[in-house]
């Protein structure tokens, strides 16, 4: 549009202009919705339809995906998940995945926060291949992981027992099925297979740290632990929150290393939260687990369990803007 | 400055031993990979020397040791009516009048390479060429709609752009657990969409905090000028989007492509939950072994390893640009 052109038009009329800027806005509107909607619907149909799907059947007594004869129950599920025979599991299921959270918690600073320290201070060629190799295991699959720990920690064929026993001490040292290796092996691997991750998420909250921060705190006299305690951990406490967010989450809702730990196939000491679940949805349809309550039941297992944990990761995610703004 | 660079020798050793521990799963697991499930009681670590097989073991040993299915041996041989499991191979050979040569040939690899042969006898080839559809279309299509979804969103010139962003980000702190039983309901029942690898891929675009923040906040970088100048020459806003936006997207599609790629290559409760054997991914199929063949630890192993391999190959060759993802993605945080 020519200037000239443009002030006649303003000269013409006031109207048309706001006319014709009304006209564009619609427009502009227009193209944004069809630039937003084809990932939006989908979005909205598989993330968040789900929840409205989910809030009738707790009330109901719907057994499995093909029951036609479904009744009002009222609250009878949630009180039931509560009572024999179901409440024996659900409290065994959930402590399981409290203390495999919590021991899986310590590990994403065992592993990534002591090897981000680790790759922050060194200065080296090696660099790139050492961040290659941590970042490894991070391809591998999650049930990869689970039947790696069969590999090693199996009584009598585990390679780990094996080189213990080649060592000298008799017996065996682990055994992949036993609850012990669920709560505490398994947060060792997922830890060792998260290391990159989690390392690459505190190396870069480190790396945005100003580095007149940490030489002035160096000139003070300040030594290394001290530094690390009262320079770079608050300074990332953003990255914390970010990692803290994806453990809760994680560990919560871990499946596929259990099922290379055998808890579809009978193995009772990994049956944690997610595969309490999905026994109670899936049961009898797949892998010989059997079927040990309702679908209803399932659903309500999972909005009762998780409803807390996703206001929990709700509240991080407000702090960790709030903190990264200031 | 002596200080100094003891404490980096002392790092570098630290940091090497932990990447050698690192790689000694790995190892292990391609020795077990190529260790019969017979020696799995003795400590391997280097692949054991196979014995040949022996025209005097029974068919109906090698059917429960190396998962000779024995239906398929008698119809390769051409062998009519119950083949009793007890006779020895060599007792085949003449009662059937068979060349002994043939039998030879049709069961030593199930005992040189048993692990191999014997997931790809079981539909190993099926589960990879599925997996790289359902990942490869996964990634493109993901990739797409999120450019488009960045492209209307960058800049948050509106109010509800912002809302629309934000519940995108809500997408994370949802556990997939969570919502797994509705989604199945949604996706059998009303899309239709019983074991089709079209479901897993619908799964795996619907968006979410990654792709939406990844490709928002790098095409909000793009400066306003060149939007501005497709609109003096008239052009539209797919013009804009085709011809200056797309070509841009390289840095940002590796980013997203780099740290999806392994979610979504290794998805199982989705493939578990959505797809019937016929059509498994990969780790479907792997979580399938160790269920059927419980004992047969060379073919589960095996599996592990052939279902990691070609990941683990595109990790190496673009290793470079996954670590600066990661990175970046730490950084955006």
């Amino acid at each position: 549009m020519k200037p000239s052109e443009s002030s006649a038009r303003v000269a013409s009329s006031e109207g048309t202009r706001t006319q014709a800027a009304r006209a564009r806005s619609r427009r502009e509107f227009l193209t944004d919705l069809i630039y937003i909607a084809p990932q939006y619907v989908i979005y909205i149909g598989l993330q968040l339809l789900p929840f409205a799907i989910a809030l009738p059947i707790i009330f109901t007594d719907q057994v499995d995906f093909l029951d036609q004869d479904v009744n009002w129950v009222g609250f009878d599920n949630i009180a039931s998940l509560f009572q024999a025979p179901l409440d024996d599991r659900l409290y065994q299921a959930l402590r399981r995945t409290v203390i495999f959270s919590v021991v899986n918690y310590l590990m994403v600073f065992l592993f990534g926060f002591l090897l981000a320290l680790a790759m922050f201070e060194l200065v080296s060629k090696l660099k790139g291949i050492f961040f290659t190799i941590i970042y490894m295991p991070w391809m591998l699959s999650g049930i990869g992981v689970g039947l790696i720990m069969v590999m090693l920690f199996s009584t009598d064929t585990g390679s780990f027992n094996l080189i213990v026993s080649e060592l000298g001490a008799d017996g065996n040292a682990f055994d992949a099925k036993s609850e012990t290796t669920a709560l505490f092996v398994l947060p060792f691997m997922y830890g060792w297979k998260a290391a990159g991750f989690n390392m690459a998420l505190f190396l870069g909250g480190l790396l945005a740290i100003p580095t007149e921060t940490i030489e002035s705190a160096r000139m003070d006299g300040a030594g290394y632990w001290k530094r690390v305690w009262y320079i770079y951990l608050p300074q990332i406490v953003p990255s914390i929150i970010i990692a803290t967010i994806f453990s809760i989450i994680n560990s919560f809702g871990i499946f596929d290393e259990l099922v290379g730990l055998g808890a579809l196939a009978g193995n009772q000491n990994a049956e944690f939260m997610s595969i309490f679940i999905y026994q109670l949805g899936f049961g009898s349809a797949t892998m010989g687990g059997a079927k040990i309550g309702t679908l209803a039941q399932g659903i309500t297992a999972s909005l009762v369990i998780f409803l807390p944990l996703v206001f929990l990761a709700f509240w991080l995610n407000r702090l960790q803007k709030k903190m990264s703004y200031h | 400055m002596g200080k100094a660079s003891t404490k980096n020798t002392l790092l570098i050793v630290v940091l090497s031993a932990y990447c050698l521990l690192t790689l000694v799963p790995f190892y292990i697991l391609a020795v077990r990979a190529f260790t019969p499930t017979i020696q799995s009681t003795e400590l391997h670590l280097w692949i054991p020397e196979r014995r040949d097989l022996s025209m005097n073991s029974r068919i109906g040993d090698l059917s429960t040791i190396y998962n000779v299915d024995a239906r398929a041996f008698r119809n390769a041989m051409e062998i009519k009516g119950y083949l009793n499991p007890q006779l020895k191979l060599s007792q085949i050979a003449e009662q059937y009048g068979i060349e002994p040569d043939r039998i030879r040939d049709y069961l030593e690899p199930y005992v040189q390479y048993n692990g191999i042969y014997t997931i790809v006898n079981n539909g190993f080839v099926r589960s990879l060429i599925a997996t790289i559809v359902v990942t490869g279309a996964s990634v493109l299509v993901g990739a797409l709609l999120g450019i488009m979804t960045g492209s209307a969103l960058a800049g948050f010139r509106r109010r509800w752009h912002m809302f629309v962003y934000n519940s995108y980000l809500l997408n994370m702190i949802i556990p997939p657990m969570m919502v797994i039983l509705p989604q199945y309901i949604i996706i059998t029942r009303y899309l239709g969409l019983e074991n089709s690898l079209m479901s897993l891929i619908l799964l795996h675009i619907k968006g979410g905090a990654l792709s939406t923040m990844v490709f928002t906040s790098y095409i909000a970088t793009v400066p306003r000028e060149l939007k501005e100048s497709v609109a003096m020459d008239g052009g539209k806003h797919y013009h804009y989007f085709l011809y200056i936006l797309l070509p841009l997207m390289g840095t940002p599609f590796a980013v997203f492509a780099s740290i999806t790629m392994p979610w979504f290559w290794n998805d199982l409760l989705h493939a578990l939950v959505l797809l019937r054997p016929d059509n498994y991914t990969l780790p479907a199929f792997v979580a399938s072994i160790g269920g059927t063949f419980t004992t047969n630890f060379e073919a589960i192993f095996s599996g592990v390893l052939l279902s990691l391999a070609p990941i683990l190959v595109v990790y190496l060759v673009f290793q470079k640009l996954f670590i600066r993802s990661a990175m970046a993605g730490a950084v955006k945080g």
